[in-house]
């Protein structure tokens, strides 16, 4: 693979990358319920209306040259209840603790449901402040600080293409973690997962595992964190469950052609995943920040990809997706923009290679790099309610298309007494 | 047997031929068989069966019989008292496949009898009745198995063998198995090695339905056809015995070469063990009888299926011929086969 | 701020090491493996996949061509008077628009002439045998068959049938080309095999994949019958899949798969789910009896001109096969074949009746209308050579 950069290219790139190093972001400070305080439940209710959505009516959103599923949904026009989270947490004695949470997840057709997002026990070593942490049981991931996050704590209605192609959007899992938490600003751990979470499948010979480490620098006026993590599944016989892995009846298909059957492709391999995350921010004023964050990850898969009609072909893919965020910060209001970009290399072979990689969506489009661009403005109305208003260019489906998005969100808790979450 | 004349020989002559059989001017076997039996008679008493000087090579043609009860098979002839109706019929087809010839001792070893590649002796016959896998014996003497039409130059009664006896060894059954071998059974039909080729001596006994080869087509005409007893309007005039395996599935092997085909559900190659008893191995002679492999069922009734039994195994009349042949069918297991037997042959020429 | 900017710089370091691997443009690259290479000019799509080809018949146009004159050569019969032609007429998709046809001898066969579209795209030959995987296996039938006897070449003839074959000199010239690395192709003695690989390869060649809806081309009513072909309540797809509209295909990018058969609820004269003798599909040659009734499922390109319909041509209209299908299997309320298809025990699971109204069963019919290939069906390519 070689590359070939132009210089405007290099220099973004190089500018871009430089920009990565900038200073801090969001930390994980709040996770796990302090000793002494009674339950905490936060929730989250998140809605937006949106002008447009990528894909029409019996569609099916597939960005070309990747590999796409868990509940990677695309957004839908109008009004859309983009999210509703109950989290409880509650440290119970001196050193465990428990976490149930509940969420919407969305289905096919537009259907809703609500799944039970969180539901692990803790356990805080030796002392109530730890640092290690031993958690078990249903939960979100914790070596990415964007998959950990809520949806609605985004400054964008819209996860990031590292979230929505790589992971799925979300990832709750069951599984188990050991954490090494925040000392110091370092902070470590692992993570090991029975595999129910998209990219890897739940069977014998399915399951993830991953690990990861921060640094979290902070002064006065400077925050900054820095990070990085890897993961690595396997994937048996692994389906799109948006659209397909079971009995499908409803046709869909790619946008632009004429409604079929989705075609069912399966893949059967490992998933590797690397990422560096960090974030910078610098206090400008009284009520002004400014700051930046971005991630970047690289996913390897290398495997078989087939389909029911017994038809299959070997693939080996490396990809990257990359996203910056640069924002500004006055008073109530917060400017973001947010860049993002998308690279796949793949290569399929074998007899049937063409038709499974089509079904799959893993051909590229020729000279089509998905790309997106995010504009949002966000307004602090109350403590706990926000107003959002965005615009999109989206450049990942050969089809570029610009929309708008206007939503609120309520995030705070639900206990007097305990802000935050 | 087959005969070294022309098909322009009158046909009285080829009668005569009909149920003899010689041996290869190159070696005389009576002489070395007679004096082994001199010999073992002089020392004690008789045996039951043949006792070899041996190690040596013994070629010779194991004669085959077809015949209906004491009747032999001939074509254009009436038959009476058949199946269990006492239907008379006539033929229309009688010829089968047999391969993996062997001799068994007393002691119950078996002794690998091979085929002789007739296909490459350089012999003027344009359609060899065997190769070295497999033998097709045609009991039809005229074409067609018409009354009045010519002979058929493809009638073969005999297996041309060679086999390897050791020393003292006491030969006690000749055991064959009916059919076509498997490896050969699904191959292309009309690039096949006579007696597999299709057109050929294999015309009418492919059986590319099930995939493979008729391993027998003894087919009669009964006297007034055959009825439906169930339902009147459904007749035939031919009542037909093809055996061959069923439940053979498509298989990559069908489009790729150096792949093993799949096994079929139902290979139905009966193996056929005959005892000599009092007879002399180089005196016997194979039989098989029509009758008794009609024995029990009706020839002048189909109740269902293939008109008389293609082995189906849903074929009514399949449960009795399968019966008689000694083969599994449905829910029955293996019997004893009625329908092969040894005799002596009638005066060595 | 010293330390901030050492993490800086340690960070792009990093972060460039980790990409300097990677392009910057999203690119596929697809290695097909040989998957579209053939000696032969197969004139299919690209997004169709090639066909098969036996590893002892490879395809070439000159077996093609000597095939194609082979397959419209009437001497190749007991009575010189019938050709696969007499029951596979080009201007029918090669079907032949009777219910049953007959053989040279007049013997009626019991199934209906299957049309030859796409047939190198079948993993089994015929209405409903699986053991039947190649073509030319299945040209053995109606060349040599004696039940029912079709074209009547058989031991007492095929000398002379060929006999006259070896005599013209059309043949000696289509032989040579054909098979080149052969000495006598057709005075040797593989002329027969050769034969029957020649016409198999025409047959083969048979493809046909421009059609209205290929094209993009169809009428409003038929893109509202192929939305209720593809629609839950209808579920035609789930037989009827794929570029061939069968899920009996196969092609050179699926390994083997054990060919599927259905049984579609068209009788059940026993009340017990009997198909009429001799007709029982797959129980046919399987004997088994959750296989009576199976029929393999037919491709629907070109099925507007191929009726009447099912295996045994009882159906005369597509409009009647819709109808079946909706009322979940046919009611036959007299006669010697009578009863409800519909209760028979062995119907295929997902045939379910289903509601449609009559101006929904024209826009399904429309929609199967533009699957004629009108190109195949006048192309000189697979016409009568000796006219």
């Amino acid at each position: 693979m070689k590359i070939i950069l132009t210089p405007s290219k290099r220099l973004a790139c190089a500018a871009g990358m430089s920009v990565v190093l900038i200073l801090p972001s969001q930390a994980s400070a709040h996770y796990i319920p302090a000793e002494g305080e009674p339950v905490q439940v936060h929730g989250t209710v998140m809605t937006t209306w949106r002008s447009a959505s990528p894909v029409d009516e019996y569609e099916f959103w597939q960005i070309p040259g990747t590999s796409m599923g868990g509940d990677a949904w695309p957004v839908s026009q109008g009004v859309s209840l983009d999210e509703v989270s109950v989290m409880a947490a509650k440290r119970f004695d001196q050193n465990t603790f428990v976490k149930l949470g509940v969420s919407t997840h969305d289905g096919s057709d537009g259907h809703q449901s609500v799944g039970i997002e969180h539901a692990s026990l803790g356990f805080v070593c030796c002392d109530s402040k730890g640092p290690w942490v031993v958690e078990a049981g249903r939960m979100t991931a914790a070596f990415s600080p964007e998959l950990l996050a809520h949806r609605s704590a985004s400054e964008f209605t819209e996860p990031s293409l590292i979230a929505d192609v790589f992971f799925g959007r979300h990832f709750h899992d069951q599984g188990l973690r050991v954490w090494l938490h925040e000392t110091a600003g370092w902070s470590a751990g692992a993570e090991v997962w029975q595999g129910k979470a998209f990219p890897a499948t739940d069977d014998s010979d399915g399951g993830a595992w991953d690990a990861f480490a921060r640094y979290a620098f902070s002064t006065g006026r400077i925050h900054a964190d820095v990070g990085v993590w890897h993961y690595r599944a396997q994937a048996t016989s692994r389906a799109d469950h948006r659209y397909g892995g079971g009995h499908q009846h409803t046709p869909v298909a790619a946008p632009g052609e004429v409604a079929t059957i989705f075609p069912d492709v399966r893949y059967t391999g490992d998933v590797d995943l690397t990422g560096v995350h960090a974030g910078s921010s610098v206090r400008i004023g009284a009520e002004s920040t400014l700051g930046i964050k971005g991630a970047w990850a690289q996913l390897n898969m290398e495997g078989v990809l087939h389909d029911s009609g017994s038809r299959e072909a070997d693939i080996v893919a490396d990809q990257y997706a990359v996203w910056l965020q640069p924002y500004l910060t006055l008073h109530n209001h917060t400017v973001s923009l947010r860049a993002e970009r998308l690279v796949a290399d793949n290569t399929l072979t074998g007899a049937a290679a063409a038709t499974l990689g089509e079904g799959a969506g893993l051909l590229s489009e020729d000279g089509h790099t998905p790309e997106r661009f995010s504009l949002s403005w966000l307004y602090q109305w109350r403590p706990q309610v926000e107003f959002r208003a965005e615009y999109i260019s989206d450049q990942t489906l050969p089809e570029e298309q610009d929309r708008f998005a206007v939503g609120v969100v309520w995030q705070g808790s639900l206990l007097s007494g305990h802000a935050g979450h | 047997m087959r005969r070294p004349f022309t098909s322009a020989f009158p046909s009285l002559l080829q009668a005569s031929f009909l149920q003899a059989s010689f041996f290869r001017p190159s070696f005389s076997l009576a002489a070395v068989l007679s004096s082994a039996v001199l010999l073992t008679a002089c020392g004690g008493d008789s045996s039951s069966s043949t006792e070899i000087v041996g190690p040596r090579e013994i070629s010779a043609t194991i004669p085959f019989a077809a015949v209906v009860g004491d009747a032999s098979v001939e074509c254009g002839e009436d038959y009476l008292n058949v199946g269990s109706d006492a239907t008379t019929v006539s033929f229309v087809d009688f010829r089968f496949y047999v391969h993996d010839l062997k001799l068994v001792t007393d002691a119950g070893t078996e002794i690998n009898v091979s085929l002789d590649d007739v296909s490459t002796d350089g012999s003027d016959e344009s359609s060899p009745s065997q190769n070295s896998r497999v033998a097709q014996l045609d009991f039809r003497d005229t074409l067609g198995c018409e009354a009045e039409a010519d002979a058929n130059p493809n009638f073969n009664d005999g297996v041309q063998v060679t086999a390897t006896v050791e020393e003292g060894v006491t030969i006690s059954a000749i055991r064959f198995t009916l059919g076509v071998p498997f490896d050969l059974n699904h191959k292309d039909q009309a690039a096949a090695d006579e007696p597999l080729r299709n057109p050929g001596r294999a015309s009418g006994a492919g059986w590319n339905w099930q995939n493979g080869y008729k391993f027998t087509g003894i087919d009669v005409s009964p006297v007034g056809g055959w009825t439906d007893p169930e339902d009147g309007e459904r007749t035939g005039n031919r009542w037909n015995v093809h055996l061959g395996s069923t439940g053979c599935p498509v298989s990559v092997s069908d489009l790729e070469s150096g792949t093993e085909p799949e096994t079929c559900d139902n290979p139905n190659r009966p193996e056929i063990t005959l005892e000599l008893g009092a007879i002399d191995v180089e005196q016997a002679e194979i039989v098989i009888d029509y009758a008794a492999l009609v024995s029990g069922v009706s020839v002048a009734q189909d109740a269902g299926g293939a008109p008389g039994c293609m082995s189906g195994s849903t074929d009514p009349e399949c449960e009795t011929v399968f019966a008689n042949l000694g083969l599994a069918w449905g829910d029955n297991a293996a019997t004893d086969q009625s329908v092969f037997t040894l005799r002596e042959k009638a005066s060595a020429e | 701020m010293f330390a901030v900017f050492r993490i800086n710089v340690a960070v792009f370091f990093a972060v460039t090491l980790l990409l300097s691997g990677c392009q910057t443009e999203s690119q596929t690259f697809v290695d097909d493996a040989g998957a579209r290479e053939s000696a032969f000019d197969w004139r299919v799509p690209a997004s169709v996949p090639l066909p098969y080809e036996p590893d002892d018949n490879p395809m070439t146009e000159e077996k093609f061509q000597l095939g194609r004159h082979l397959f419209y050569d009437a001497r190749l019969s007991v009575n010189g008077e019938i050709s696969c032609a007499s029951c596979h007429e080009q201007a029918r998709a090669f079907s032949d628009g009777q219910q049953h046809p007959s053989g040279a001898t007049g013997e009626v066969h019991p199934r209906n002439s299957q049309s030859l579209t796409n047939a190198a795209y079948f993993n089994n030959l015929t209405w409903g045998n699986p053991a039947l995987a190649t073509i030319e296996q299945q040209v053995m039938l109606p060349l040599f068959g004696e039940s029912p006897i079709e074209h009547g070449i058989n031991e007492d003839n095929f000398e002379q049938i060929l006999m006259s074959i070896q005599a013209d000199e059309t043949y000696l010239r289509l032989y040579a080309e054909a098979f080149p690395e052969q000495d006598e192709p057709l005075l040797g003695e593989l002329a027969w095999d050769n034969s029957v690989k020649a016409i198999a390869s025409f047959v083969r060649g048979m493809t046909s994949f421009d059609s209205a809806f290929d094209r993009g081309e169809m009428s409003d009513a038929a893109k509202r019958g192929e939305a209720l072909f593809n629609s839950e309540r209808l579920e035609c797809f789930h037989c009827h899949d794929g570029y061939n509209f069968s899920d009996a295909t196969i092609d050179r990018g699926v390994t083997f798969l054990e060919p599927l058969f259905h049984n579609t609820g068209l009788y059940n004269i026993d009340g017990m789910g009997a198909y009429p003798d001799p007709n029982t599909g797959r129980h046919e040659v399987t004997g088994n009896p959750d296989h009576m009734g199976q029929f393999r499922t037919p491709s629907l390109r070109n099925v507007a001109v191929t009726a009447p319909y099912n295996h045994d041509g009882s159906v005369p209209t597509l409009d009647g096969v819709i109808r079946n299908y909706a009322a979940g299997g046919r009611v036959i309320a007299s006669g010697e074949h009578a009863g409800d298809g519909r209760m028979n025990p062995f119907k295929d699971g997902v045939l379910v009746s289903f509601q449609i109204t009559d101006a929904e069963v024209d826009d399904l019919v429309a929609f199967l209308e533009s699957l004629t290939d009108d190109a195949f069906l006048t192309d000189p390519r697979f016409s009568d050579p000796w006219r």
